[in-house]
């Protein structure tokens, strides 16, 4: 591991539901990130090999019985990495849109710029936006309604590629009651403790993937802001 | 139907809606109790594999 980064306890988390054609490759790639201490899969009640595919990569899984959602996924996954002295947490998407070459960008900013958390967001790279204009479109607007709300100034609140102190992500943890749209809610809840949010660009594989981008998520995000206020 | 005084009707409405609600919370409180088994299943699968 590079001397610099050997006192930090860093982990990252992936919730993964019916991602076996994706998550062996993202695991090989995040196998060669050297700063990393260790990956924590979730495999939450998946029906395929996800599980089968995450222990080929050497990685010991975490296993909800069923199908509790993304976001209790991920609440268990951070249990599990507080409980291991994690001091910084990254979260990233199963999917394989996250690209691993990103996480040593995350770690310099959250250490090197002392905020609390940092998230990737889509729209501050240079990349063609390959991204669905109605899912373009939501994103933008959501964003408006947090920065309103919260005061921040983001540009991408949707995004789940984040990293996160420990210590500020335990003081949060216990206000997070979404299981499965919780990506807000996790914005208004650390607005709620002051922290200190920064994004940095990213660039994203086949956005077209996802699932999310939908008009029941869009109905669900809503729900989420107006339960959490 | 048209014997049936408004305010009964609205009364009992009010009465529906309430044990709906209630019924509604009470699910939420089964579903969040249940998800919290689970997970803690789960950790202590995690932490108690030596493998």
């Amino acid at each position: 591991m590079n001397s610099a980064y050997e006192k930090y306890n860093i982990h990252i988390l992936i919730p993964a539901f019916n991602e076996e054609h994706n998550i062996g490759t993202l695991l090989e790639n995040l196998n060669d990130i050297s700063i990393v201490n260790k990956i924590f899969v979730l495999d939450d009640g998946s029906v395929d090999e996800t599980a089968k595919k995450s222990k080929k990569n050497g990685i010991k899984v975490v296993k909800h019985l069923i199908n509790l959602g993304q976001w209790t996924a991920l609440k268990t996954l951070i249990k599990i990495s507080l409980l291991e002295n994690s001091d910084y947490i990254i979260t990233m998407d199963a999917d394989g849109q996250h690209l691993v070459e990103h996480v040593k960008q995350f770690i310099d900013h959250i250490i090197l710029d002392d905020v609390d958390v940092v998230i990737g967001s889509r729209f501050l790279s240079n990349d063609e936006n390959t991204m669905p204009l109605y899912r373009t479109m939501g994103i933008r607007f959501f964003t408006y309604v947090i920065n309103f709300i919260t005061g921040y100034n983001l540009t991408d609140v949707t995004s789940g590629y984040r990293c996160y102190k420990s210590n500020v992500i335990k003081k949060i943890l216990p206000h997070l009651k979404e299981n499965q749209y919780g990506i807000l809610e996790s914005l208004l809840v650390c607005s709620k403790f002051n922290v200190k949010i920064k994004e940095i660009p990213i660039s994203i594989v086949n956005s077209d993937r996802s699932t999310k981008g939908s008009v029941n998520f869009g109905i669900q995000l809503l729900r989420s802001i107006i339960k959490s206020k | 139907m048209e014997n049936i005084p408004l305010t009964v009707l609205v009364m009992s409405t009010i009465v529906i809606f309430n044990i709906l609600y209630f019924l509604y919370r009470r699910i939420i409180d089964l579903d969040n109790k249940l998800s919290l088994i689970i997970q803690k299943i789960a950790m202590d699968e995690y932490l108690n594999d030596d493998e």
